[in-house]
This record gives C-alpha cells, sequence and structure tokens, in this order.
C-alpha cells in the first residue's frame, strides 16, 4: 500500500492518557485505553441519556416493544390518510435501516441507493403487471426481484474494489442518473446497426415518462392485500424481520468485520479482514433492502415513474438515515418519522402554523435560560416588529391580513402583503443572510439576534412559506442536513466516534 | 464532415463551459481535499444572476447599455454574486467541519445543494427564463466558411473561458495569493506554520472557484438560452468529472477534462444517441475513474498507514 520510502517516524505511542482511568473493575476488554478514556470524558445530553437507556434493553424486546405497537396503530388510525402517512414512515423506515448497512457501518457513500429501490419496483412492477402481461405471484416474484437487485447492488459495487471515498459516490451517482435516464427515455428502445435498426420496431421497456402502471396488488398466503392497512402491516413486519436480522449480524463476526471497515479500511485489512469482499456485501445487503423496499412501494403506488427515484428522493433517504443516526440501526425509525410526518404537517398553512409557532416555543422553553435572555428576546423581537411595521406603514404599504383564513394572534403579528409575492421573498433571503449571521454571534448576543431573526423568519413564513408546503419541506431537509453535520454529526441517536489520529 | 466539424464546436463550447466549472471543483479539492458538492448549484446562481441584472437592464430587447459592455457586466455581476455565495457555503457548511470525518462535508454538501437548489425554486419558480440572447447579438453574424458554422456567441463563450483560465494560470504561477494557495494545498499546517492566514487562502479559493462557475453559468445561459433550478445538477456532476479526468487539483487537468467531456457529449449526441447521451458520457466517465484515478494530469496520491 505505502510507497513511502521515507524511514518510518516513531509511533505516537506517547500520547497522554491522563489519569489512568481505564485500569479498574470496569474496564471493558478488548477496548483501546485512549478510545476508553474519551468516551469517559464525553459529556452526556438529554439525547444520549436516552439513547444509553434505550441501548441497555435487549434488542428483541425493543424491536418487539415497537413492531407491535406500530402493529396496533393500524388498528386506532382514524383515517385511511393517517395510516398512509404511518405506512410511509415504515417504509423509509426500511429505507433507512439499508442505508445504514452500506454507509453507517460500512461507511460507503452510496448515491445510488434510490435507483436500487427503483430497480426494485420497475423489476417488480414489469414482472407483475399487465404491461408484458407476466402476473408472477408476489412470494415468487419479491424474492426473485430482491435476489435481482441485490446482484446488481454486487455488480455496481464493483468500483469499490478501486475506488473509495469521494470518487465511490460520483460513480454511484452516476449509477443513479444512468437508470433515472434509462427509466425516463426507455420506451423507444431501438439500435442502429450499419443501418439496420434493431428491433425492428422500438422496444418499449419502461413505459418512459408514463412510467408503468396497473401494477398487481400483493398475494400472500392466499390473502390479497389490497388496502392501505394492509400493506402497513406487511411494511411494518418486514422492516422489523430486517432490522432484527441484522441486529443478529451486527454482532456477528462479518457485522463486526463491516464495522471494522468502516473505522479504518486500511488497519482492517491488515488485520485480515476481506475489505473489498465486504464491501461488495455491503453493496448487495443494502441493495437487496432497497429492491425489497421497492417492491412495496410499487405495489402500493400501482405504478411506478422514473421521477420517482431521482436525487431528491435520495436527499430524503439519507436525510431519514442521518438524522435519526448513523450507525444505529433502530434509530432510522425516528428519522424516517420527522422525514414522513414532516411534509404532512406543512401541507396546510394551519397546520403548518402548528408545527412552527410550537416549536419555537418549545425551542424557547428548552434554551432560553436564564429568564433574562428570554426577556432580550421577546424585547428584541418586538421592537423589530415595530420596526418593520413601521417602515412598511411609511412606504403607504396595506397591511391587511390576506383572506385564507389568517386570523388572531398571528394575524395581529406579523403583516401580510396582499398577494406580494416579492414581499415573501425578500423576507426569505432575509431569513437566510439573518440565520447565517445569528450563528457568528457571541452567546450574550444571540437573544437579541434570534429575536430579529424570528421575526424575520415569521413574515418569510406568512408571506411565502406558508403556502409552499413542499418547497418549505425540501428547504428544511436541506437545511436540516447541513446543521446536523455541523452540531451533530452522529445524528439524533448515532453513536459518537472517536477518532484515534 | 460537415456534421463533424460542427460536433467540434460544439464540444468546445460545452467543454469550455464544463472546464470553468471544473476549475472550481478543482481549486477547492486541491485546497481542501473536499467535494463542494454545491458547486453545480454556484453555477445555477450564476445563470440566474446573469438573467436578472440583463432584464433590470431593459431586457435583451431593449438593453439599457451596449452590448460590448453589457456582456462583460452580466458576467462581473455573476461572478461577484456567486463568489459571495461559495464564500457563504465555505463558511457556514463546510468550516464547521474541517475536522469531521470525511463523509460529513459531502452530507453538507448535499444538504446545501438541495437548499439552494429549492431556494431558488421558492424565490424564481419551476419555469424555465430565457436570456433570449438572439435579440443581443444577430444570429447571422460570426464565421460562417464552407463547413464551419460558428456563432459570435459561441465564439465568445470559447474566447472568454479560455482567457480566463490562462488568466487563472498566470495568477496560481506568479501571484502571491496564488502561490499562497499552493502551498496551502501542498500542506495546509506547515502553510499556516509559515504564517499563512489558511482560513483566508481558503476563503478566496472558494470566491475564485464560485466565481468562475457564475461567468459559466451567464455563458450557458447566452449560448443555451435556458436557464432552469435544476440546472446546475448535472453541470455540476459533468464539472466534477472534468476535474477527475483531468487530474484533480491541476489548473490544465480541469481544462483539459473539461474539452474532453464537452467532446465525448458533443459526438455522443450526433453520433451514439440523443436520448441516451448522458448515460454514454457517464459509462465513458466511469470507465475513466475506475482506470486512471488520478486523471490525466494528477500526481497518484500515496496512503501512508
Amino acid at each position: 500500500m505505502t510507497d513511502d520510502t521515507r524511514p518510518p517516524e516513531p509511533a505516537s505511542t506517547d500520547r497522554s492518557i491522563g489519569p489512568d482511568r481505564s485500569i479498574g473493575p470496569d474496564r471493558s476488554i478488548g477496548k483501546d485505553q485512549w478510545v476508553e478514556a474519551a468516551a469517559d470524558r464525553r459529556v452526556e445530553t438529554g439525547l444520549d441519556k436516552i439513547r444509553l437507556r434505550i441501548a441497555s434493553t435487549p434488542v428483541q424486546w425493543r424491536i418487539l416493544v415497537v413492531g407491535v405497537a406500530a402493529l396496533l396503530f393500524a388498528v386506532v388510525s382514524p383515517t385511511d390518510y393517517v395510516t398512509r402517512v404511518a405506512f410511509t414512515v415504515a417504509l423509509y423506515t426500511l429505507l433507512a435501516t439499508g442505508l445504514n448497512v452500506v454507509v453507517g457501518w460500512s461507511g460507503l457513500l452510496d448515491l445510488g441507493y434510490a435507483a436500487f429501490f427503483g430497480f426494485g419496483a420497475y423489476a417488480y412492477a414489469l414482472l407483475s403487471s399487465d404491461k408484458f402481461h407476466l402476473h408472477w405471484p408476489t412470494l415468487v416474484s419479491v424474492p426473485v426481484v430482491v435476489a435481482g437487485t441485490a446482484i446488481l447492488g454486487l455488480v455496481l459495487g464493483l468500483p469499490s474494489r478501486r475506488l473509495s471515498g469521494d470518487y465511490l459516490a460520483i460513480v454511484t451517482l452516476f449509477f443513479g442518473q444512468i437508470f433515472v435516464s434509462i427509466a425516463n427515455n426507455g420506451d423507444r428502445l431501438q439500435i442502429s446497426l450499419n443501418g439496420n435498426e434493431l428491433p425492428s420496431k422500438p422496444f418499449n421497456l419502461t413505459g418512459g415518462p408514463n412510467g408503468v402502471t396497473g401494477i398487481d396488488a400483493m398475494s400472500l398466503f392466499g390473502y390479497r392485500v389490497h388496502t392501505i392497512t394492509g400493506y402497513y402491516l406487511v411494511t411494518v413486519v418486514t422492516a422489523a424481520l430486517v432490522i432484527l436480522l441484522f441486529y443478529r449480524l451486527r454482532n456477528a463476526r462479518s457485522g463486526l468485520a463491516l464495522r471494522s471497515m468502516r473505522e479504518d479500511p486500511l488497519a482492517a485489512e491488515i488485520l485480515s479482514v476481506p475489505v473489498r469482499r465486504l464491501r461488495l456485501v455491503a453493496f448487495a445487503l443494502g441493495a437487496g433492502v432497497a429492491g425489497l423496499a421497492g417492491t412495496i412501494f410499487a405495489s402500493v403506488q400501482q405504478s411506478v415513474f422514473g421521477s420517482n427515484f431521482d436525487v431528491p428522493f435520495l436527499v430524503l433517504l439519507y436525510a431519514s438515515a442521518i438524522l435519526g443516526g448513523l450507525g444505529n440501526l433502530g434509530a432510522g425509525f425516528v428519522g424516517a418519522f420527522i422525514v414522513a410526518v414532516l411534509p404532512e404537517m406543512l401541507r396546510t398553512p394551519s397546520t403548518g402554523r402548528l408545527l412552527v409557532y410550537g416549536a419555537l416555543v418549545a425551542f424557547l422553553a428548552l434554551r432560553m435560560r436564564p429568564l433574562g435572555r428570554l426577556g432580550q428576546f421577546v424585547a428584541s423581537l418586538v421592537v423589530t416588529g415595530a420596526l418593520v411595521r413601521a417602515i412598511l406603514a411609511g412606504f403607504g404599504t396595506d397591511l391587511r391580513p390576506r383572506g385564507s383564513g389568517l386570523s388572531g394572534f398571528t394575524g395581529a403579528l406579523v403583516p401580510h402583503l396582499e398577494r406580494s409575492v416579492s414581499f415573501g421573498n425578500v423576507a426569505f433571503l432575509a431569513l437566510i443572510a439573518g440565520g447565517l449571521a445569528l450563528t457568528l454571534l457571541s452567546r450574550e448576543w444571540r437573544p437579541f439576534g434570534g429575536g430579529v431573526v424570528t421575526y424575520i423568519g415569521m413574515l418569510a413564513w406568512e408571506n411565502r412559506l406558508a403556502d409552499q408546503g413542499s418547497i418549505t419541506r425540501q428547504l428544511l431537509i436541506g437545511a436540516s442536513l447541513v446543521a446536523i453535520m455541523a452540531s451533530r454529526p452522529q445524528g439524533i441517536f448515532g453513536t459518537k466516534r472517536v477518532e484515534v489520529l | 464532415m460537415g456534421q463533424f466539424v460542427q460536433l467540434v464546436v460544439n464540444g468546445l463550447t460545452l467543454g469550455s463551459v464544463y472546464a470553468l466549472i471544473a476549475l472550481g471543483y478543482s481549486l477547492v479539492y486541491g485546497v481542501l481535499k473536499l467535494l463542494n458538492f454545491a458547486h453545480g448549484e454556484v453555477y445555477m446562481i450564476g445563470a440566474f444572476l446573469g438573467y436578472g441584472t440583463l432584464h433590470m437592464l431593459g431586457g435583451a430587447a431593449d438593453p439599457a447599455l451596449p452590448v460590448a459592455v453589457l456582456l462583460p457586466v452580466l458576467m462581473v455581476v455573476a461572478a461577484l454574486g456567486s463568489g459571495l455565495v461559495g464564500v457563504a457555503i465555505e463558511r457556514f457548511a463546510y468550516r464547521p467541519l474541517r475536522t469531521a470525518p470525511r463523509i460529513a462535508p459531502l452530507v453538507s454538501a448535499l444538504g446545501t445543494s438541495f437548499f439552494l437548489q429549492n431556494a431558488v425554486l421558492l424565490v424564481v419558480g419551476a419555469r424555465i427564463l430565457r436570456y433570449e440572447s438572439e435579440k443581443l447579438v444577430d444570429v447571422s453574424s460570426g464565421i460562417h466558411e464552407g463547413v464551419l458554422n460558428v456563432s459570435v456567441m459561441r465564439l465568445l463563450v470559447i474566447g472568454v473561458s479560455f482567457t480566463v483560465m490562462i488568466g487563472l494560470m498566470i495568477f496560481m504561477r506568479r501571484s502571491k495569493l496564488g502561490k499562497a494557495m499552493r502551498a496551502t494545498s501542498y500542506d495546509p499546517e506547515a502553510a499556516q506554520m509559515m504564517g499563512l492566514d489558511v482560513n483566508k487562502v481558503i476563503m478566496v479559493t472558494f470566491f475564485i472557484g464560485s466565481a468562475l462557475a457564475g461567468v459559466a453559468g451567464v455563458m450557458s445561459g447566452l449560448v443555451y438560452n435556458r436557464v432552469f433550478q435544476t440546472m446546475g445538477f448535472v453541470a455540476g456532476l459533468k464539472g466534477f468529472t472534468a476535474s477527475v479526468v483531468g487530474g484533480i487539483g491541476s489548473v490544465q487537468g480541469a481544462m483539459a477534462g473539461g474539452l474532453i467531456i464537452g467532446f465525448a457529449e458533443s459526438f455522443a449526441q450526433g453520433y451514439v444517441s440523443t436520448t441516451f447521451y448522458d448515460v454514454v458520457v457517464f459509462l465513458v466517465l466511469i470507465g475513466f475513474m475506475l482506470i486512471r484515478p488520478r486523471g490525466l494530469f494528477g500526481v497518484a496520491e500515496l496512503k501512508k498507514v
């Protein structure tokens, strides 16, 4: 590996470890002394405490409790709409779990993951729909599709034998783009060889932009799944089984080897871990899970389109895996919950408003202590509000509330300009600039800055963002990825990596 | 023959745009060893800034300035604006992550890119905007001799991008700041010990790289006449590969790589398939990255245990 011709430097083993805390009755065997000491020094926040509490109960129990609770939810769910949201959570959990194996355990940034999901969906669609008049039974087509996707993952993982890091990420992203391109343009396949068109009539494989429709519902053990509740139950059981399987794998030798690869591929290789082969295994495992989720997705939607599997979806999946916590399998559920429920909350301005102002109040209650800080915050909020109103009134702007059901508290607080898109846009841009500037302020000035930014945020929210729920959701997801990387790279429930340099 | 010449011209135009984008990746990667995924969005923002400026100056039909002044103004405004966006991205999305594991900045970059795309979608909307550059410059002007047909806009794009690139090469070789950038790229820690303000150097690097992307955005708007909020993604992808093909971290490499990608795309469009040209280009690139990951002008990185 190393072409370095210089004499080896003395190993830096004389790192000061501080007081030797690692020697004692509790000393765990097989752990690096320095890592151990660092683990002791780690500050445990509330989230970490919750994580440790959860981690101390056996895995089977955790999965059983969450799984049964999820199954019972199907009974109490008031409407099909709620069940559908719950189904999305379960599906994203499944996908995040697969992604966790590739990215969280093995440290391979697989940006073609959405394509595996798409491949599974399209493969199921072609095997069980009117498209080619194939109607394979579910219990045959699903295993075939999963095996096929896993093999595809193996093949597309081959570049990982030569590339790593950023290059591997880009190559997998290419694969994703190629998949989307083929799915979107695969309705007129024809090769021209020496003037001969082969086949003579353009071959329609994927339906192009029209996708594949009329996909069969799943039927399991003689029972045809045709309601969203049925699919929800199937997905929950599948996700629980997959998570359980991966937990077993995690503590087996091969799981250990996979995780050692993430920490340091070179060191793992020296310890005779078959790194290259394991990378392929990780790719195949992730792809297989994605393919499985794809079959469920296709049969629920009864139709698939290439645009379903493009980059926005990929970012969504990464957000759900990362928000939950990379490397922690069950935490995919938390991320999936956030990513799937958030857009539903933002669907109508009224529930979105509840979410935004609720989050604001919760944040203030948790973080604005002592009370003096809260006072500073409120004072700056009120002053900003008065200033903005005065300026707007000075321009002779009409401050009437809009007709979209705005009233009461927020109506009194924030001016709404009649159909003024540009005002909302200006407020939005000011919000970005203000939010960024806020991170540069020193601690004592934060409450003042926070008040100003919050007011600008409310202006932007009421005048622009609230009407554009889907864009707002994407903005929030993008911003939260950046914020979480900067503040808590391990995600909400992830374990922090201690790097020994 | 005619088609071949035309494809070469197309490839050259496309390649110049890609080369400018590739330079941004290359500069940033050289200094920070970071893949700036959001670079494509900076290019897109540059295109929109150019459009906005053109619009504010009366639009293509009735510009307030003569064309010879107007076009440089567009490029300078876009370059400054994009440069600032790039500096902001560095400051807020990447600087907190300098010591984080390798995967963190990549995810952060993905998030930034997603955020910027949607911010533009919110502010501008999803429609495709047109520069209407045919109203600025007479379409029939340019070089038209025999099989050779090159419009003025294409000449402008090729000329500007080569001038900028040669200027950048001289800047990197001769100026003090260029030297500082090279030193930082070689060994940031040692550079800091020698009294270089590494943070400032990184900021300048991001500014220059992003400004070039902004210029590329305006030029692509002028030639291809289409500006939309998702244009940055694929262009960024190709720009990145261009820098990899040429050898990441090398200015000449980025130029060569950009041209190679431009030609590959143009010929794939002309001779292989008009719908699957992206697939062809990507396959060629995957092959190239597998065979020679360090690129044409790159130096193989040694791994030390």
